[in-house]
């Protein structure tokens, strides 16, 4: 377009159904790391997440490990009582909102749309601004440490500690303002994804037909749905009490500090489940490929969380049993927890009832799975444990509380990632992890884990009190905080492995040429039957669904007797990724620039109220930009991909080959 | 710098082994599964050796609910290692999954559970209200302990005595941020909330020195906020109480430091009752001389670690209210004589 009929030909009208904004053109780039910025691909997208966990993660983990340094000896040294208490706010913090989450948001923006047999998400858009936002957030909050210190008060930042008079450096706004901006990432997600699961299934997918980690993505993001909004509200009144005086939360002016605990744990709980759900969902499938057979009790395993999904609203004052909260609710509380317990069992059972008559392979993820099923047993267990609310007195803020839910977390939740790792790489990447290394990695961890975890049940009983800078000797807590400082260092080895391993497996790929197949686990859901690495249009054809496990039950059959045959080789039932006409959804700047907006008003609250303005403007600016673009580039064409190929394979009879993907936005 | 005085370790002859006659599996069970880390340590401050009536409640629970757990535990990892094995496997291939599933899912769970709850609701009842319950008040603060017998004018800190063998009732509160009273080896913990007034019950079977600790996060100190209850027989107890109750000990009214601690910022902050000190800050240090500790145990309470402590707290306790005090060498002396004779 020449610079005459540009920006001055807006008023004409002739130019604006092809250039909307008539000044910006619509990104356009394929590759580098501007097609990366504006990208609106969902895989990109997960992979971004995936990336931005990472890197949180190793700031998480140092963290971790000074934790543990300072604890190593009795009256350690090496942090200031402020320090530790920064540290180990950062580390839960970071651990939880910056690690954990997104990592379950890299999984189910990647594979969920391929495991509906979708294009891409319902909003695609919208899901860029779900990567910048959090992103943004996550900075904001690990900002605070160039700007003058982190959060002090612990991941649940109690009030009225967490008020200026008791916290007057600024570590808690940001710790406030980035969760808070990181709120809005995960509310826009959820609304994101449950659209894209209730809608855009492949025609024939009905509910009970997806894989269990779309239904455990989709229970976690009504979770996110309905949890987040407290968060945010809570983090709201305290943004306004530290910045405004509002006194929400001021005890001298008659406040209970209780409602803070009420809110946070009634957004505290569900998070829990929200943190878990999504390797839950991972191991019910990973474990079912290499165990050779479906996995056992699907609509057990489907209601089961649903069931926790729903409990898990019912249970959040088990985290105040010390607080004075009245008997009649410390009574209801402890045993809506216990009962909570019934639906994870299933879970359990069902994972191992898959595993019985199995065929079973140990490959790496599926040592992870089983590290998560055992794990996650002890952790689940000693759950139950300190959901005898009387027994809880003796066990809650305790060194006990923190083996338990790192149990949980790591146990459970990391585990179950580091399964999905394995199994699903090579078809993010195109390049399998190195099998050996893995198994290595696999064991160190576990041996790494048990060490630093393991005997912290034991400084609980022993009465060391969690969040305590230090400790004396005499007290019996030495020994066991030693070993769990060397346990520390062998996760910390365990994970410099997998590093590696990522390294050295993209160099050989790299230098051997290797390729991967579509389905190198011979697996069961449809992200199998795409090449690896999944091509940006995803599916060649929109595959039509007539069983759970579509893709497993194209290659097998049963024979009269009942036994398992071969029906068709994996070759012919694979797409070839050469589709062509498919219609993306066009690459955007809107949702970036919205997300830079955000850390300036942030910063803005914190510092000088005009930087709120320019954030503001940036942000309506996107927004206005965003109305005016439309979800796909007419410029764009059809052209994305190879047009000189037949008709697609369609060995299956499936519809049309050339639909488009039905993108709204 | 080492903690000299409470920590605990046998050394006192009161504090033998008592109730765990009452259930030696207990004993067992901790010397054979935790092995010798925890055996010979911590009888003082742990929930592992209960050492009174409320504590041994919640321990019998907790203990329970150990082994069910273990056991539970046992079960899974085994189910789970002979999945592993074909041979193993096939011997129970017949069985069927769902049924697993369905009993060892759901209904030995629920079963289970409901028990649970029963014990649960059962250990929440509180235990009788016999007569002639002390009642004493604990006041949390940023990151002391501050303890007032009601009715008898008697204020301490950080020492916390109680008669043995008898019930007493702590009314717990916090003027500042959200504590929380912890004795493991008596009583399970409280928070101390602002703005409300919690209540326990602690009860030492026996006379004995009991660790306790702040077990919420309440700021930069958390880790340097402990105490001590002591318990002691009843005559003795009274004796104790008798004397904390009356003012500044004739031994210590002329002491020439008294005068530079009421002309020096110390008497801003803390109480010495019968003098002109009637500072609301910082702990009463009318009887401080009878105290083992300083700094709700950080130091021990001689002449030495005091005297540093005066000059400069924020050395061993750094974020606690105590500010560093400039005075002259002559000045600190007295006033650390001043403070030898506080009994």
């Amino acid at each position: 377009m020449s610079l005459a009929d540009g920006p001055l030909a807006l008023g004409s009208g002739g130019e604006l159904t092809t250039r909307p904004m008539g000044v910006f053109a619509r990104p356009g780039e394929a590759k580098g790391w501007r097609s990366w910025v504006t990208t609106v691909d969902h895989k990109r997208i997960g992979i971004m997440y995936g990336a931005a966990a990472l890197v949180f993660f190793v700031i998480g983990g140092i963290e971790a490990m000074l934790i543990r340094l300072q604890l190593a000896t009795p009256d350690g040294k090496l942090l200031s009582a402020d320090l530790y208490n920064q540290v180990y706010t950062m580390h839960g913090t970071t651990m939880i909102f910056l690690v954990i989450m997104p990592l379950g948001a890299a999984f189910m923006n990647y594979l969920m749309p391929l495991q509906i047999g979708a294009r891409d998400v319902a909003f695609p858009r919208l899901n860029a601004l779900s990567f910048w936002v959090f992103l943004a957030g996550g900075l904001v909050l690990n900002s605070a440490w160039l700007l003058g210190g982190g959060a002090d008060g612990g991941w649940f930042n109690y009030a009225p500690n967490n008020g200026v008079r008791f916290s007057p450096t600024h570590g808690i706004d940001f710790w406030n303002l980035g969760l808070l901006i990181a709120g809005i990432a995960s509310l826009v997600g959820a609304v994101n994804l449950i659209t894209t699961v209730l809608n855009m299934r492949a025609p024939g997918m009905t509910l009970m037909k997806m894989p269990v980690f779309t239904w455990m993505s989709l229970v976690v993001q009504f979770l996110l749905l309905f949890a987040v909004p407290v968060l945010t509200a809570a983090q709201f009144l305290l943004m306004f009490d530290r910045l405004f005086d509002a006194q929400f939360f001021n005890t001298q002016m008659g406040a209970d500090p209780l409602l803070w605990e009420h809110l946070f744990w009634i957004f505290g709980h569900p998070e829990v489940y929200i943190l878990i759900l999504p390797t839950f969902g991972i191991v019910s499938e990973v474990i079912p490929v290499f165990a050779r057979k479906p996995i056992f009790g699907y609509p057990f395993m489907v209601f089961s969380g649903i069931a926790i999904g729903f409990m898990g609203w019912g249970v959040w004052a088990h985290h105040m049993f010390a607080s004075g909260v009245g008997p009649i609710s410390v009574a209801a509380f402890s045993i809506s927890t216990m009962f909570i317990a019934v639906p994870t069992g299933v879970k359990v059972l069902n994972w191992m009832a898959t595993m019985w008559g199995g065929k079973l392979t140990f490959d790496a993820p599926m040592l992870y799975s089983i590290g998560l099923v055992t794990m996650f047993t002890i952790g689940g267990l000693s759950g139950v444990t300190h959901a005898l609310a009387p027994a809880d007195t003796q066990q809650t803020d305790t060194y006990y509380i923190v083996a338990h839910f790192h149990y949980v977390m790591f146990g459970g939740g990391l585990n179950g990632f580091i399964a999905g790792w394995y199994f699903w790489w090579p078809k993010v990447f195109g390049y399998r992890l190195g099998e050996r290394l893995g198994k290595i990695n696999f064991w160190i961890l576990l041996v790494g884990f048990n060490l630093t975890f393991g005997p912290m049940h034991i400084l609980g009983l022993q009465g060391m009190p969690r969040r305590t800078y230090t400790y004396r000797d005499g007290y019996g807590f030495n020994f066991w905080n030693f070993v769990s400082t060397v346990g520390t260092f062998i996760i910390a080895t365990s994970m410099l492995i997998f590093f590696a391993n990522i390294f050295l497996s993209y160099r050989k790929a790299k230098k051997e040429q290797l390729s991967v197949p579509a389905d190198p686990w011979d697996a069961r859901s449809l992200e199998w039957m795409v090449p690896s690495p999944t091509p940006a249009h995803n599916f060649d054809v929109i595959p039509t669904v007539s069983h759970l496990d579509e893709f497993w039950h194209r290659k097998y059959g049963e024979d009269e007797e009942g036994r398992l045959v071969r029906i068709a080789a994996t070759e012919d039932v694979v797409q070839k990724g050469d589709g062509r006409g498919v219609h993306l959804p066009s690459p955007s700047y809107w949702p970036i620039v919205m997300a830079f907006g955000m850390p300036w008003i942030a910063y803005g609250l914190i510092y000088n109220l005009w930087f709120c303005v320019l954030g503001g403007i940036c942000v309506v600016a996107a927004i206005y930009g965003w109305i005016m673009e439309p979800a796909t580039d007419p410029d764009a064409g059809h052209d994305d991909h190879p047009a000189d190929h037949d008709e697609p394979s369609d060995a299956s009879g499936e519809a049309v080959a050339t639909e488009e993907a039905a993108l709204v936005d | 710098m080492e903690l000299t005085a409470p920590p605990v370790g046998g050394r006192r002859p009161d504090r033998m082994p008592n109730r765990s006659r009452r259930l030696p599996w207990r004993r067992c069970l901790v010397g054979a599964t935790l092995a010798l880390p925890l055996a010979g340590c911590s009888d003082g401050h742990s929930v592992l050796s209960a050492k009174g009536p409320e504590a041994a409640r919640v321990s019998a629970l907790g203990w329970g609910m150990i082994v069910v757990s273990s056991v539970i535990s046992a079960v899974v990892f085994g189910l789970l290692a002979a999945s592993l094995f074909p041979s193993v496997r096939e011997r129970f291939r017949r069985h069927d999954e769902t049924a697993l599933v369905r009993w060892g899912g759901v209904a030995l769970p629920v079963v289970v559970l409901l028990a649970l709850s029963g014990l649960t609701v059962a250990a929440m009842v509180p235990s009788d209200d016999r007569d002639g319950t002390l009642e004493l008040t604990v006041v949390g603060h940023q990151y002391w302990w501050e303890v007032t017998y009601p009715g008898t004018g008697a204020v301490t800190a950080n020492e916390i005595h109680i008669p043995a063998g008898r019930r007493v009732r702590v009314a717990l509160e916090s003027p500042d941020v959200i504590h929380s009273f912890w004795v493991p080896s008596l009583a399970g913990k409280i928070d101390m909330v602002p703005g409300r007034t919690n209540h326990l019950v602690l009860e030492a079977d026996r006379p004995g020195t009991y660790r306790g600790q702040c077990a919420e996060y309440c700021g930069a100190q958390h880790a340097r906020m402990a105490f001590v209850v002591v318990a002691q027989e009843p005559a003795e107890f009274q004796r104790w109480l008798r004397h904390q109750a009356e003012p500044l000990a004739a031994a210590a009214t002329d002491r020439p430091g008294r005068a530079v601690f009421e002309r020096e910022s110390c008497a801003g902050c803390h109480t010495v009752r019968g003098t002109e000190a009637d500072g609301a800050i910082g702990p009463d240090l009318t009887h401080l001389a009878d105290r083992d500790t300083i700094g709700a145990l950080t130091l021990p309470n001689d002449r030495r670690e005091v005297r540093a402590w005066v000059r400069d707290a924020q050395q061993f306790k750094a974020g606690a209210e105590m500010p560093p005090i400039d005075l002259s060498s002559e000045d600190l002396d007295a006033i650390v004589d001043y403070l030898e004779h506080l009994r």
